[in-house]
């Protein structure tokens, strides 16, 4: 009997074993060959090899997703191989996720100065709004709504001082109108994309023979107007517009089933 | 007498009717023997003075034969329209003669004196001529003033070569001043165009003011026109301005025009044509007048300036600066530098303002006088134009680096252009800019790796002397990030952080979207919650239905309670203290004082409350008891009456 009760517990023992191995052994393999193959893209970007490294970064977004690290990363080796436009790109969508981070800022404004990709003075409101991501300003928006329900709960089964109470609602409501303004302003952001190819000629209408208006920079920020079959209608930060193929120009924001699709990262 | 009267009433009768008869037949027997008189054509015109605001008729008449009217001579300054035909045969002396006459409506495009040319007529196959007239028009009677002349005013279209009148005889002309004479090969020359249009007349602008002339371009302000009211002659002028710039583009003498084309509306009080005009009824301006129909013509027309004939020099080669850009005006130098507290190799941002007036499209960024030994990248340009057009500032931001440690000062900034006022190469320089150098361990490190092989370096900083950072601006010393001075770029990032599953902001995925649309729900309905509680605290019947409520919820689980232990007294004296809550809160008199006299005198005779509060009276002051099977029928009756009761 006691013998018996032993084998139970040792099938048992063995049984949680293999669905723990089941478990964690893949992951841990999958991280170590995403962390691997970061370092290795790294070794090569700083060997020179750009070419290798944009190829390993692009493998790894595909395989495990986007951050703000690997896409700057990226832009940088993108930068150094003198694909301006996918730099940009690159360092534009890394600012997206990660607003703040002064290296990103850094070298993507020195690109554009470098390349001669002026950009009109943004405003103080602006600037303002660009001091949160999307992400994060939805996030206060959510935590503000939720704080805002929780007072009212409060003032309504509990006492509360009519003073403080008007002055914690007015503020609540204060902090949601501005993190309101900041999801409106940075949801523009996010509706942009970024030529991609050199010298791009804008045309008057969404066919090959089209005549010409003039032509966009490579790395120049653009803004999706319409699509007519393979031509988008795009205006430029300088309100520049025309058509241009739709191969020439790659969009921010992006799925993963956008890249699974569509074979291409950036 | 009566039968005398009427017997001559039908003589005469019989009498008319012979001779009508008699004429008839004589017609009839003539028509065999007329002829016709030899066929001829005329012209003539109702009046021979007439102002421009009028009109004439002319009137071709072919007499004794079928014939056509060739096309009317053109004669410049005067417009013909065809109103109508007529017809008319006689017989004079058994001689029958016939005439058609044709009828023009003549009008006057100015004042003057014209002359109709003979007018060609084609009878039986032969060429008839008329006679010319003349004729002489005079200006406007009153109110209405004349159509323009294309020389100095406006014109139709069609129209060209009339001779120039005044300007006060015009209804629209077109002045543009100032304009210099010469000037030299992109020079940009501002001037003033002015469309005059008589107060009180209807226009619409169909065109922007335009250049006529070879050898010239001319730019106009985006802005709309500025209107004003001037006096020209004692004439009230409405007065269109547009600002706009002259620029010679060809050397040589060029005449040049401003041009504008424009309908005008006008009163069409023309006297009318005999034929059709002067219809006594319909032709009345009066009838016009009644309906509030004034009638009105569109004249589409060109206004056109005063030729100019303007010379265009070719800039003077002597002189010429190295570094001239094709920049002609009259400007100034302005220079800033920032940071001025450096180190080798870290950019210094020069903000360069050239304002001024003059060609700015040609105003290129100034230039170091010694570049030696300075790196600089290529500057952008904002161009702010000023109050006028041609005037404005264009500011440059232009990156350079030194390319030595030693650099103490930005030496000055050279701007050339040309001055046409005073006919020569005007060269300006800024002053030197002190730099205050320091140099750090980061920044020799830099130096000696410039100095070295760049590739030696070995980790971040080996790489960034490589590829694009030969272009770029040099960072400058080591920031805590350990990021090396002469970095470029700033290094990669050694940790990759967290993952996510594509680049879609969050404010777009339905999980987020869903929590917020609860969060809103759950404060919506927390603010509807306290707004009916506070509809509740301010409703007195409200108020006093749910505290009747809670205290009938409360008494009944006491007589309940005391039911199952078979207290008989103490459930009645609490079934009669319910009662009286009850009554009392419905009643809004204090409970203790209500008594079965009020129950009696306030409710119906036969009201359930009554026996109720009886029985249990007769149980606290008499003593009567109740078995169990009536105190539970007593409850329910009471419970009953009780919940009815609100």
């Amino acid at each position: 009997m006691k013998g018996c009760l032993q084998l139970k517990r040792a099938a048992m023992a063995l049984v949680l074993l293999v669905m723990s191995c089941t478990l964690f052994v893949p992951c841990s393999a999958g991280e170590r060959t995403v962390n691997d193959d970061f370092l290795a893209a790294g070794k090569a970007y700083e060997a020179g090899d750009w070419s290798k490294a944009i190829q390993i970064y692009e493998a790894l977004i595909s395989h495990a997703g986007f951050s703000a690290s690997l896409c700057y990363n990226l832009a940088n080796s993108y930068a150094r191989n003198g694909q301006t436009g996918k730099a940009v790109l690159g360092y534009e969508r890394a600012l997206r996720l990660a607003p703040g981070d002064a290296d990103i800022r850094h070298n993507l404004e020195l690109l554009r100065q470098e390349k001669g990709l002026s950009q009109e003075e943004i405003s103080l409101f602006h600037q303002a709004g660009a001091l949160l991501g999307l992400n994060q300003w939805a996030l206060l928006t959510a935590i503000l709504l939720a704080a805002l329900s929780l007072l009212q709960l409060a003032t309504w089964r509990f006492t509360l001082s009519t003073g403080l109470s008007y002055f914690l609602t007015g503020l609540c409501l204060l902090l949601l109108g501005i993190s309101s303004a900041g999801i409106a302003l940075q949801y523009q952001s996010w509706q942009q994309a970024v030529i991609i190819t050199p010298k791009v000629s804008l045309l008057i209408s969404p066919f090959a023979g089209a005549a010409s208006t003039g032509i966009i920079e490579e790395g120049r920020l653009i803004r999706i107007i319409k699509s007519h079959d393979d031509y988008t209608l795009i205006q430029d930060e300088n309100g520049h517009s025309g058509w241009i193929p739709n191969p020439f120009f790659e969009s921010i924001a992006m799925t993963m089933a956008d890249i699974r699709e569509g074979n291409k990262i950036f | 007498m009566e039968r005398l009267v009427r017997r001559t009433q039908l003589i005469i009768t019989l009498s008319q009717v012979r001779s009508v008869a008699l004429l008839l037949t004589l017609a009839i027997l003539g028509l065999a023997t007329v002829s016709h008189g030899a066929p001829s054509v005329s012209a003539s015109l109702d009046a021979r003075r007439f102002s421009v605001d009028q009109a004439a008729t002319l009137t071709i008449t072919i007499n004794d034969a079928d014939g056509t009217i060739a096309e009317l001579p053109r004669v410049d300054g005067l417009d013909f329209q065809q109103r109508g035909r007529s017809s008319r045969h006689q017989i004079i002396n058994g001689s029958l003669s016939s005439s058609v006459a044709t009828f023009f409506l003549v009008q006057a495009l100015r004042p003057g004196t014209f002359t109709i040319p003979p007018i060609a007529v084609t009878v039986d196959g032969k060429r008839l001529l008329t006679e010319p007239i003349s004729f002489e028009v005079t200006s406007a009677a009153a109110g209405v003033p004349s159509l323009p002349n294309p020389e100095g005013g406006a014109a139709p279209p069609s129209r060209s070569g009339a001779q120039a009148v005044g300007e006060k005889e015009q209804m629209a002309f077109l002045r543009v001043s100032p304009v210099k004479e010469e000037s030299y090969t992109g020079e940009v020359l501002p001037i003033e165009i002015k469309a005059y249009f008589r107060r009180g007349l209807r226009a619409t602008l169909n065109t922007q003011p335009r250049l006529n002339g070879d050898g010239f371009v001319l730019s106009e302000s985006k802005q709309e026109p500025v209107q004003t009211e001037e006096m020209v002659d004692n004439v009230p002028y409405s007065v269109l301005t547009w600002p706009g710039t002259l620029s010679g583009i060809k050397e040589g003498s060029h005449n040049v025009s401003v041009a504008i084309e424009a309908t005008l509306l006008l009163p069409d009080n023309r006297r009318r044509g005999a034929p059709m005009g002067d219809d006594p009824f319909f032709g009345n301006d009066l009838f016009a007048d009644f309906f509030n129909q004034q009638r009105v013509q569109e004249k589409k027309i060109q206004i056109v300036s005063k030729e100019m004939t303007l010379q265009v020099l070719s800039l003077p080669a002597e002189g010429k600066p190295a570094g001239f850009g094709g920049a002609i005006g009259k400007f100034a130098l302005q220079v800033k530098a920032q940071p001025t507290d450096v180190g080798p190799g870290d950019p210094i941002t020069l903000t360069m303002t050239v304002a001024g007036a003059g060609n700015f499209d040609r105003v290129e960024a100034p230039v170091l006088s010694q570049p030696e030994g300075w790196k600089s990248y290529p500057p952008s340009a904002k161009f702010t134009p000023g109050v006028s057009l041609g005037q404005g500032s264009k500011v440059f931001d232009q990156a350079i680096i030194a390319r030595s440690g030693d650099k103490t000062s930005i030496p000055p900034l050279a701007f050339s252009f040309f001055d046409p006022e005073a006919g020569k190469y005007q060269t300006l320089h800024s002053d030197p800019i002190l730099l205050h150098t320091s140099k750090t361990e980061g920044s020799e490190k830099s130096e000696n790796k410039s100095a070295g092989d760049d590739r030696s370096g070995g980790g971040q900083g080996r790489s960034d002397t490589a590829g694009i950072e030969k272009t770029m601006p040099q960072k400058s010393n080591g920031d805590q990030s350990g990021r090396p001075a002469a970095s470029p770029l700033a290094p990669l990032h050694s940790k990759m952080g967290s993952l996510q599953q594509g680049l879609i902001p969050l404010i777009t995925q339905t999980g987020f979207q869903m929590v917020l649309l609860a969060l809103f729900l759950l404060l919506v309905g927390v603010i509807l919650f306290k707004i009916r509680a506070r509809r509740l605290a301010g409703n007195p019947v409200l108020c006093r239905q749910q505290e009747m409520v809670r205290l009938l919820e409360l008494r009944l689980r006491e007589i309940r309670k005391n039911q199952e232990q078979g207290s008989n007294r103490d459930f009645l004296a609490i079934c009669r203290r319910t009662l009286q809550e009850q009554l009392g809160l419905l009643w809004q008199t204090g409970p203790a004082a209500i008594t079965l006299a009020d129950l009696r005198q306030r409710l119906a005779p036969d009201s359930e409350l009554i026996i109720l509060f009886a029985t249990a009276e007769s149980g606290a002051y008499v003593g009567h008891l109740l078995s169990s099977q009536e105190m539970a029928e007593y409850v329910e009756k009471l419970e009953h009456a009780l919940r009815q009761l609100r």
